[in-house]
């Protein structure tokens, strides 16, 4: 199978997968755990639990590809031309801001 | 009024003037799903306030993003990804080749569902909103 048509699916796959996630974690934060104010603390005590940094690993790197790809899609339907371009800007700015976002959620466990 | 020139293009016509239910759909999808990841960029770069500022960073950030506009800001998120969350559940069962035929009754369906989602949750937004005092 060809490359576009494993994003394609994957786009897909990660829509579902998201869908869960992000209600999921928009219930905790706003109805299951909320706090008056997010401290430093509390996000500590949170993401100790291996269930939420699943959670919130798992909505980074697919929000991130679900949303880079989807730019991909709007830039391919304007400029066709500048896709593989684009592919490689924009997987290159997904995998910076993925390590980027896992230094917060490393920096947590410490 | 002349006939339209029909051209053939890869993009889509963005004049609402032409827009008919599916490009509605189309056009909001593209909307909200824009609003998401700029959305997600700005969390991403608060959250990562932790990484730059240490513990004491990341607790002032937090506080300086409790008010009444941020309630606001997050109400339209939610009102973008329920909308976004729908529509793409619509899609994919398209894609799947169920209810391609009745796809414009499937899109009121749609926005049906997201107007009760919305509505419901707005109370919680709201009660959140006049919680916060100016």
């Amino acid at each position: 199978m060809k490359t576009s048509l494993w994003v394609w699916i994957w786009q897909r796959i990660s829509a579902v997968l998201l869908l869960v996630l992000v209600w999921v974690h928009f219930g905790i934060m706003h109805f299951v755990d909320p706090t008056a104010s997010i401290t430093f603390a509390h996000s500590t005590l949170r993401l100790q639990n291996a269930l939420y940094f699943l959670v919130d690993s798992c909505l980074l790197i697919l929000g991130l590809f679900h949303g880079l790809n989807g730019l991909r899609n709007i830039i391919l339907d304007y400029w066709p031309k500048a896709g593989r371009a684009s592919a490689w800007v924009l997987g290159l700015l997904g995998v910076v801001l993925t390590v980027y976002g896992f230094t917060a959620l490393f920096a947590f466990l410490n | 009024m002349a006939q339209r020139q029909r051209d053939v293009r890869a993009y889509p016509d963005l004049n609402p003037k032409y827009y008919r239910t599916g490009m509605w759909s189309y056009v909001l999808h593209r909307i909200s799903g824009v609003a998401i990841i700029v959305f997600l960029l700005m969390h991403i770069w608060e959250i990562t306030s932790v990484t730059r500022g240490g513990a004491e960073g990341f607790t002032s950030t937090m506080a300086a993003l409790e008010s009444r506009w941020f309630v606001i800001g997050e109400w339209m998120l939610f009102l973008a990804i329920t909308f976004h969350a729908t529509n793409g559940f619509r899609l994919i069962l398209h894609d799947l080749g169920k209810g391609v035929r009745q796809q414009k009754q499937w899109f009121w369906v749609v926005f049906a569902l997201s107007a009760l989602i919305v509505l419901a949750g707005s109370y919680f937004f709201w009660q959140k909103f006049v919680a916060f005092s100016w």
